[in-house]
Order: C-alpha cells, then sequence, then structure tokens
C-alpha cells in the first residue's frame, strides 16, 4: 500500500468516528482489507461506492450515499499533495518518508495553525470528487455530509 | 376492501394464494423437472458418447497398432449380450449422473450452509457492539413490532453505498445483513421505505426462504454445472469423432464423409442443453419470485396494508427504476432473477391480479422448449421425448394449480372464477396444439442412428 493510501485510511478512520459517522467505519475496514489483499485502492474505493445490489436483496436498488468511500478518495488525492510537499520542504525524496514521520508532521502542523487550511484542502478534494461525479454543483458550497470540520480534524488526529 | 373471503381481508387470501402456488410450483420443480432434466436426460447424451468414444479408441488402435477390437454393431448382434450391455451402460450412466449431482448439491451446500454464499460474497461481519448499540434496539422494535416470535436476526453489516437489507443463514441460525448505506439511512430513525425493507426481509425469515433459495439455487448450478459439462464434452467427442474419421458403417476405412453431420448433431447437442438449463433456470425463478411476492404481500400486512407497501416505495425518489435489460433477464435469462420493481408494484396495486396463476411468467418458461418441439429446425429427434414430458408437466401443474385455487379460493368471485377457467382451456388447447405439431415435423426431424447408418 502507497503511504498517501495508508494515510488516507488512518485519517479517514479518525474522522469519521470523530464525526460520529460510525457506519462508514465499515467502508473503512473493508477498502483496508481489499487493499491488503491485493485490489488497487482505486478499485476497493470503486467497489465499496457501487450501490451493491445482488440476486436474493430486497430486489429494487435503493440510492445511498457514500460518505466514507468519497472521503477516503479525497484523503488519498490529498495525502498525495501534502507529502510532496513536506518532501519539498525538508529536501528530501518522497521515498525517505516514513508513514509515522508524515503522521508526526500532519499532527505538528494541525497543531500549530495550519488547521483551517488542511481543512479546506481536504474538503477541496472531496468538492472535486463530487463535482467530477456529477454529484455536487460547483458554483454552491452547501455543506455535504462527506466534508469536514476543524473539530473534526482535531478529533481525528488525537485517535 | 373487497369482502369476499373466509378470513376478514384480501391480504390474508393472498398470501394463502401464492402459498398454494408456490407448493404446485416446487412440487413440479422437484419431483419432475430436476429428476427429468438432470438425472433422466443427460443418460441419453452419455451413452451417445460413450458410444463415440469406444468408436474413436478403436479407429486408433487400428490406425496406430492395427490392433482390430469388436465393433459395437457386432456387439449389437449378440443377442442378450446387447440388452445386458445397454443396461450396464444406462445404470451406470444413471449412477454417475446421481453421484455427481450428489456432490455437486453438498458441495455448494456445505459452503452455503456454513455461511450464507451471499454473505461470504459481499465479506459481511457480525455488526461491532458500537453500530449494536445504535441500531441493535431499532432493528429489534420493528420485529418484535410486527409480531414475530423467537429471538430477533442475528445482526450482520457490510460496506455498500445502496440501502441494502439481506437475510441469510449463519451458524444455524437467521440473520440479517445491514448496509452502510442502509445503516447510515437509519441514522434518523425508520423511514417508511427501511420499513419495507425490513419486513420484507423479516417475511423471508419466518417463511424459510433462505433455506429454500439455497437449495433451488445449488439445484440450478448443479443442474448448469452437469448439462453444459456434459454438453461440451459431447461437442468435444462428436467433433473429435469426425476428425479421427470414425466410419458411421462399423467398417474400420477411415469415412470423411459425414463430418458436416457430425459437427451438426455436436451443435445441436450444445442447443439442447442450453434450452434445458435455461428452462430449468425460468422455472426455478418462477418459484423464487413467488416466495419474494409473498415476502412483499406479508411486509405489505405488516405496515399496514398492500397499497401502503406500493405507495412507499411508488413515492420514494430513492427507488431506482429498472432498466429494459432487467425486464428481459427476468424473462430469459439463464441465472435466477426477481420480478422488476414495476411489476412488483403493479402486483400490489391490483392484489386481485395475485389470486390468479402468474401464466405469464409460466408461460415464458415453457414457451422456449415448445418453440423448440413445435419447429423441426431444431428439434432433437432421440430426446424430444424428454422435452416432451418436462413441458406437459409444466402444463400438468397450471392446470392443477388454476384447480387448487379455483375450488380453494375463489368460489365468491365470479371474475376471477371466470379468468382462471380461461386460462384453463388456453393451456389445455396450447398443449393439444403443441404436441399435434410436434408429431407432424417428427419426420423431418435428424436421429442420431439415422446418421450412423448413413453409408
Amino acid at each position: 500500500m502507497e503511504p498517501s493510501q495508508t494515510l488516507a485510511i488512518w485519517l479517514g478512520r479518525g474522522l469519521l468516528e470523530a464525526k460520529g459517522d460510525l457506519e462508514e467505519l465499515i467502508v473503512v475496514d473493508e477498502v483496508e482489507r481489499q487493499v491488503t489483499a491485493g485490489t488497487s485502492f482505486a478499485e476497493a474505493v470503486r467497489s465499496v461506492s457501487s450501490e451493491g445490489s445482488r440476486a436474493g436483496d430486497f430486489g429494487m436498488e435503493i440510492v445511498g450515499a457514500a460518505v466514507g468511500a468519497v472521503l477516503l478518495q479525497a484523503l488519498a488525492d490529498f495525502w498525495k499533495g501534502y507529502i510532496e510537499e513536506i518532501a519539498k520542504k525538508l529536501g528530501k525524496s518522497v521515498a525517505d518518508l516514513t508513514v509515522e514521520q508524515l503522521q508526526g508532521l500532519f499532527r505538528r502542523d494541525v497543531k500549530d495553525g495550519r488547521r483551517q487550511q488542511l481543512v479546506h484542502e481536504i474538503n477541496k478534494a472531496v468538492k472535486k470528487l463530487e463535482v467530477e461525479a456529477g454529484a455536487a454543483d460547483p458554483g454552491h458550497s452547501e455543506p455535504n455530509p462527506s466534508m469536514i470540520t476543524e473539530s473534526d480534524l482535531d478529533g481525528a488526529i488525537q485517535s | 376492501m373487497a369482502p369476499f373471503n373466509r378470513k376478514g381481508t384480501i391480504d390474508n387470501v393472498v398470501l394463502e394464494a401464492l402459498t398454494t402456488e408456490i407448493r404446485v410450483h416446487q412440487f413440479i420443480f422437484f419431483a419432475v423437472l430436476v429428476p427429468l432434466y438432470i438425472l433422466v436426460a443427460p443418460i441419453h447424451s452419455m451413452e451417445i458418447t460413450i458410444y463415440i468414444l469406444y468408436d474413436m479408441v478403436r479407429q486408433l488402435l487400428y490406425n496406430y497398432f492395427n490392433v482390430v477390437i469388436v465393433s459395437k454393431e457386432e456387439i449389437n448382434f449378440r443377442g442378450y449380450y446387447f440388452q445386458y450391455c445397454a443396461i450396464a451402460l444406462e445404470l451406470f450412466c444413471f449412477s454417475a449422473l446421481l453421484i455427481a449431482f450428489r456432490i455437486r448439491v453438498a458441495g455448494l451446500f456445505l459452503r452455503a450452509g456454513l455461511f450464507d454464499g451471499l454473505a461470504r460474497g459481499r465479506h459481511m461481519q457480525p455488526m461491532p457492539a458500537t453500530l449494536l448499540s445504535r441500531y441493535g434496539h431499532v432493528i429489534e422494535r420493528a420485529w418484535r413490532g410486527s409480531g414475530y416470535f423467537g429471538d430477533c436476526p442475528k445482526l450482520y453489516c457490510f460496506a455498500a453505498k445502496g440501502a441494502i437489507a439481506s437475510a441469510f443463514e449463519a451458524d444455524g441460525g437467521a440473520a440479517l445483513g445491514l448496509s452502510s448505506g442502509l445503516l447510515h439511512r437509519l441514522n434518523s430513525g425508520i423511514d417508511p421505505t427501511v420499513e419495507v425493507m425490513l419486513q420484507h426481509e423479516f417475511a423471508h425469515i419466518s417463511y424459510h426462504d433462505n433455506y429454500q433459495f439455497d437449495q433451488i439455487l445449488a439445484i440450478v448450478r448443479a443442474c448448469r454445472w452437469i448439462l453444459l459439462g456434459l454438453a461440451s464434452l459431447v461437442f468435444v467427442t462428436f467433433l473429435g469423432s469426425g476428425f479421427v474419421g470414425v466410419t458411421t458403417t462399423g467398417s474400420l476405412q477411415p469415412d470423411n464423409g459425414p463430418y458436416l453431420a457430425y459437427l451438426k448433431e455436436a451443435l445441436l447437442a450444445l442447443l439442447y442443453s442450453v434450452c434445458v438449463v435455461i428452462a430449468v433456470a425460468r422455472y426455478a425463478s418462477l418459484v423464487i419470485m413467488l416466495r419474494e411476492l409473498r415476502a412483499d404481500v406479508r411486509a405489505g400486512l405488516a405496515v399496514g396494508g398492500l397499497d401502503r407497501f406500493s405507495s412507499t416505495i411508488a413515492s420514494d425518489r430513492t427507488v431506482k427504476q429498472d432498466g429494459p435489460m432487467r425486464l428481459v433477464s427476468t424473462l430469459l435469462a439463464a441465472s435466477v432473477t426477481h420480478l422488476t420493481a414495476a411489476e412488483r408494484l403493479q402486483y400490489l396495486q391490483e392484489p386481485t391480479r395475485l389470486l390468479i396463476p402468474k401464466f405469464r411468467y409460466f408461460a415464458y418458461s415453457i414457451a422456449l422448449p415448445l418453440l423448440l418441439v413445435m419447429t423441426d429446425w431444431v428439434s432433437f429427434s432421440d430426446a424430444q421425448w424428454i422435452l416432451n414430458i418436462g413441458i406437459l408437466a409444466v402444463v400438468l401443474s397450471g392446470n392443477l394449480l388454476t384447480f387448487l385455487m379455483l375450488t380453494d379460493l375463489g368460489r365468491n368471485d365470479i371474475r376471477i372464477a371466470f379468468s382462471r377457467m380461461i386460462v384453463l382451456t388456453l393451456s389445455c388447447l396450447a398443449l393439444r396444439g403443441g404436441f399435434q405439431n410436434s408429431r407432424a415435423s417428427l419426420p423431418a426431424t435428424r436421429n442420431m442412428q439415422a446418421v450412423w447408418s448413413r453409408d
């Protein structure tokens, strides 16, 4: 698993717990299970984003919200950019940074006042995904269940 | 509500009607179609394969080692030896099929029995304590509120965006799997659609439908496995025999003439198996569809009436409409399918339609073999009697069903009684017409013996 994916799963789990979306933790566990078993991260997220009806169910497809899946994909996109930024700042290559180091640096960034900017970046990644999927209007800024707040981020880095 | 039944509401009569219909169709499926199509019909294919393999081995032994073994025609002429050989061969084929069937069904059951295949495919997990404390009592209240006794089903969860509930068997007990999408929706309490869904799944649990579904699906899969496996074997054998140059006369001189005839027979054997697999799957689907419909009726009763069920689903914009491909798959696919959402709602909006045998689906399940019997270009000569008996059984079950539903349920409703009588008469006429046509087309059919004896 790439560091951006490991970190997306770590932060996604923390954020969902902090938001109280405990049922979405099932999605995070399933993505982690699939990626550990060798499925690509994108494919695992896609599989949990499908409606998922099969023969033997109620027999009618009932549309739901992919809160956890959207958040995980957005976090993976966010971490890619964040890791590159950190590597540049430290003058190291991306491969030299460990997951534990990145977690520590991220926690420090949140505590040192970059909280608002980080929340904005994560929410921008969420919004981008939803606009790409045609599920949101780019001009609107209404709250969306996959978006996070600063207190969610505070709760997440304490876990 | 029409007060024309003995228990006070039309909903209860509908439940009884569906139960009668399910019993009749299940009897025909398990007692006639499965033994006929899976255990008797393939004997013919196996015998032909063995004959051709024998000829191939004989030809190859002659070609490469100059060894001559007795031809099957010579065995045939040695009086009672042939009878012994034929009986032994049929017994061998029947036993082999029975063993293959039992191994396959037992294998599917063993895998499904410990933990339902659907649940395993979705990687369902027992619901964690954090979620149980949040949702367990909501589900339990819905279970008790609808009058079910016994323990509330064990709760499982799985990741999926859609709102999905699925009843299944786990560790010998009833279980209910809920998707993350459904749990998300349950966050703000049980809305009417979720209530309908839960009651539908509870109904499956109370009727032990999941066990029956597992059984039927295992049989359909075993049928597909045996028939298509055998058809492939027959196909390859036919082609191989044509390639080796097996003669049609018992002579060991290479005979390249009837290769096209072999190819034609090979393709027909394949087509025949595919048609039988579809016929079995469609009939199994019919039984499953009826059980689903009965669960809808039971859920409707629990939420306050069939009209409440249908209006809840019809007014919910999160319920996706089925596309035309779904309708086609409910009619023709070789896999087991549900009725479409629109069809289910139509039935629930007009409950009297539920009291009439579902001849529409019934007709689809026999249309294909009937077509095959009536048109000489795809009739199967030696194996045709098997299709005839299958069709006869299916039509007879329709008549028996009509008779049962007529005498048992519809005695106070002349309109329903009249429509059933029309269906009964039409099915008899269709059967008669079908067999007349089939007899008329017989002289034009191919015959394996004719191929073999062609010089």
